[in-house]
């Protein structure tokens, strides 16, 4: 009789796990942190207006527009329109675009939302100084008070001009950073300038200088005024990670330039500049990658992330990177090939967005 | 009586004091097994004599008073959130079930227990992340297991109880292959056969425990609940031509990944009930959990890809995944301490009932409340991995309603328990130590909402 009853109550508690097995979707995936420092995915087709391709958010294979600079268009990072400065190449009737050429002028694009840009040029910089040597490029934009101060690679070093309206500018004769013999640098040309605004209204600039062969270092000097520069330390801020003993090179193994510094904070409010900077291994890949530290201002070293941002798997060769921060994501914005088909072989100004999952506003 | 208990009051006091914290492991780990156990925060290892004991120490089931057939629910809202945001950590839900059947062999008393926690939202649940990517490691997915143990408990001597078994976890290895020739232009013209082999294996571990009795105090009990880990092996090849307009593409790619998942750690037990006092039980557990053991539940993964692409066809290859270098999680063994008091109300007129010594009351109410404190294991994250977690109080109540002899089929009791949980995990943070981090610093905090119902029948 008992064993009757019990029966009972264990069909019924079969019956009743037999309903238990619906699979659940994926869960403990939501709102995760993420400090939008990278790995960058490219742009999607849909999320670049003004008929750009993407992830191209720039390009012209008659002048190559290249090695970008951002700058908020306002001051106000919540609004999303942005100026782009870039380096070109003007076209020379009765020759072809050359992309290897070196570039000859500095022009600046709009773009309302942030990334993709018009297609009105305006040229703001072109090269006049013999110690240009015919050649400006490698813009670096700050904002300064109601100014806007455009550092740019010339021959014979940085150079920076001046403008209050951010289309007309004026140089600062000389390079502010030359060529110094007497450190590591070697007597190198310094090149391809990245400047940022620390709070304290002073400036740092990192730097590319090359050598030794056909490696590259980075370099950092500081200023009060944005004018007049002062090297920090004795050596390189970033130099070529040596080799580990993983059976992988190091991304950043053979050679490391083009820095583009940016100024964050963490979420617990902590203060980091970030330099991402573009990086070769000693099997020639190349990629984007990011060093930081924590307290701007000091000389600290700087720490490089465990991977890189951008590039990794890609044979178009990023280069010349620069950072857009935004509220919850950051656009980078690099120069790599237009494509990978041979006609598509000239550079062009690639944009990608961190963290990957982000759904940007339409264009 | 007294006086034993407040001799024993020193040593527990120091033992709070010692005291940094134990285990979440499977549903029974983290919420409880049965409502009865989960009101006392799990503070039973001295005082289980219901199917629960298939979790919490298998010694108590020889205590049942007769056969006893158990069907309970649980469900557990889970409110865990990172710099203040939900993070959308399943919830958990299930049933739980049990047996325990009680008996003489030649005179040595002894019992049978099976107990079951089945999920209600799939059998089993494993995920494989990176080590970077921010998860509530021991919550997310461990606790969405099927759990089965099964055990024999036998009382050799009058104040002694043994009981011991296994519990299981099944594990999957699996292979599968495609061969032959695809057409990209015309798809229903391929030729492709495949082969898929997979295992489910069973992985066991024991637990195990001893009960004794200490006079008219109550009982002193201990329990081990060994190691375990659910083993997911997946190997996979794809090997063929691949026709793209009348241009034959050999092609081959191989992938090899490896992950653990649901770790749980061995741990011991030490449990003490005080049933000195008629119709009033306090319980004090306390764990020692073994996390330093704890794996990195980070995938092993290699693939490669071989294609031989027509010359001047510029299709770019992906690079083989890196290999991943795993950093020891480095968890810290921690001892948990679980507070439980009982007290049962009793009305009505006096009746016999089946595995009681003495009458009982028709009708009786055990109320219940309990603590646990459980300190996180997790060492601070201040690298690349994100195993997020935070330390948790839970403070437990129940309720029941047992009928004694309620039927004539029914000699034993019908028993209805219900409890209610609340786990706060305060806020903990996370500052990275290179500030080039892709995951950055973050807060994380939470509360868990657990409540459930489980109806006995004794007979």
């Amino acid at each position: 009789m008992r064993t009757g009853h019990a029966g009972s109550f264990l069909l019924a508690l079969a019956l009743l796990a037999g309903c238990a097995t619906l699979a659940d979707t994926e869960t403990g995936g939501e709102n995760l942190p993420n400090a939008a420092a990278g790995p960058f995915r490219a742009l999607r087709t849909g999320e670049l207006g003004n008929l750009r391709s993407a992830p191209n958010a720039l390009e012209d294979d008659e002048t190559f527009p290249r090695d970008p600079a951002l700058l908020d268009a306002d001051g106000d990072p919540t609004t999303p329109a942005v100026f782009g400065y870039f380096s070109m190449t003007p076209e020379v009737p009765g020759e072809d675009p050359d992309p290897t050429a070196p570039p000859r002028a500095i022009v600046r694009y709009g773009a309302e939302d942030g990334r993709s840009f018009d297609r009105m040029p305006l040229v703001v910089l072109t090269p006049e100084a013999p110690w240009e040597g015919g050649t400006v490029g490698a813009p670096s934009v700050v904002r300064v008070g109601d100014e806007v101060y455009l550092y740019y690679a010339a021959a014979g070093g940085i150079g920076l001009a001046r403008s209050l309206d951010g289309g007309v500018f004026a140089r600062i004769p000389g390079p502010v950073l030359g060529p110094d013999a007497s450190g590591w640098e070697a007597g190198a040309v310094p090149r391809s300038p990245g400047v940022v605004v620390l709070d304290d209204g002073s400036f740092r600039l990192f730097y590319e200088v090359p050598g030794p062969g056909d490696a590259a270092r980075i370099g950092e000097a500081r200023s009060d005024d944005g004018i007049t520069w002062t090297r920090v330390g004795d050596g390189p801020a970033l130099t070529p990670a040596p080799a580990g003993e993983g059976a992988e090179p190091p991304y950043d193994g053979a050679w490391l330039g083009a820095p583009a510094p940016v100024l964050v904070r963490s979420s617990e409010g902590r203060p980091i500049l970030r330099v991402y900077y573009a990086a070769r291994d000693t099997l020639g890949r190349a990629v984007v990658g990011l060093a930081a530290r924590f307290d701007p201002g000091s000389a600290m070293p700087l720490e490089r992330a465990v991977s890189p941002v951008f590039g990794s798997g890609s044979s178009l060769g990023p280069h010349e990177p620069c950072v857009l921060v935004r509220p919850g994501h950051t656009l980078l914005f690099t120069t790599q090939r237009a494509g990978r088909t041979k006609s598509a072989n000239y550079p062009a100004v690639a944009a990608g967005v961190a963290p990957a999952d982000v759904s940007l506003p339409a264009p | 009586m007294s006086k034993h208990a407040r001799s024993l009051l020193p040593a527990l006091a120091a033992a709070w004091l010692l005291v940094a914290p134990e285990a979440r492991a499977s549903a029974p780990g983290t919420y409880g097994m049965g409502s009865r156990a989960g009101a006392l925060s799990g503070a039973v290892t001295a005082d289980a004599a219901d199917f629960s004991g298939c979790f919490y120490n298998p010694a108590g089931l020889v205590s049942a008073p007769g056969l006893e057939l158990s069907l309970g629910y649980v469900y557990a809202d889970n409110r865990l959130r990172i710099n203040g945001k939900d993070n959308d950590v399943a919830d958990v839900h299930g049933l739980m079930a049990g047996i325990v059947a009680p008996g003489k062999i030649l005179s040595l008393p002894f019992a049978f227990g099976i107990a079951t926690y089945i999920p209600d939202n799939g059998l089993s649940r494993i995920r494989a992340l990176r080590q970077e990517t921010p998860r509530w490691e021991l919550y997310n997915d461990r606790p969405t297991i099927l759990f089965l143990s099964v055990h024999l408990a036998v009382r050799p001597l009058p104040w002694l109880e043994l009981g011991g078994g296994l519990a299981f976890l099944a594990a999957t290895r699996g292979r599968f292959g495609i061969r032959g020739e695809a057409d990209v232009l015309s798809p229903y013209d391929s030729q492709l056969s495949h082969e898929v082999d997979a295992d489910l294996t069973s992985i066991r571990y024991p637990i195990a425990g001893a009960r004794v009795k200490l006079g008219r105090l109550g009982y002193l009990g201990v329990a081990y609940r060994g190691q375990t880990k659910l083993d997911l092996a997946l190997q996979a090849n794809l090997e063929g031509i691949v026709d793209f307009a009348g241009v034959d593409v050999p092609l081959r790619y191989t992938l090899e990944t490896r992950t653990l998942d649901a770790f749980q750690p061995q741990q011991v037990v030490l449990g003490l009930s005080f049933q000195a006092v008629p119709r009033l039980r306090a319980n004090f557990d306390l764990g020692w959990v073994n996390w330093s053991a704890y794996e990195s539940p980070t995938p092993r993964t290699s693939a490669h890809l071989e294609a031989e692409p027509p010359p001047g066809v510029g299709v770019e290859l992906p690079e083989d995944p890196k290999p991943v270098v795993i950093v020891p999680p480095a968890f810290q063994d921690r001892f948990v301490p679980r507070l439980g008091v009982e007290y049962v109300l009793a009305f009505g007129a006096e009746r016999r009932v089946s595995g009681r010594d003495a009458p009982a009351k028709a009708v009786e109410i055990p109320l219940r409340a309990g603590y646990a404190y459980e300190r996180s294991p997790v060492p601070p994250q201040e690298g690349p991995t994100n195993f997020v977690d935070a330390d948790r109080h839970t403070i437990s109540l129940g309720a029941g309603l047992v009928l004694n002899a309620p039927f004539s089929v029914l000699r034993g009791a019908l028993r209805l328990d219900t409890h209610v949980a609340l786990s706060v995990l305060p806020e903990r943070i996370t500052q990275k130590a290179n500030p080039a981090d892709f995951v950055g610093d973050y807060r994380a905090d939470g509360t868990m909402i657990a409540g459930g119902a489980t109806l006995t029948a004794s007979f």
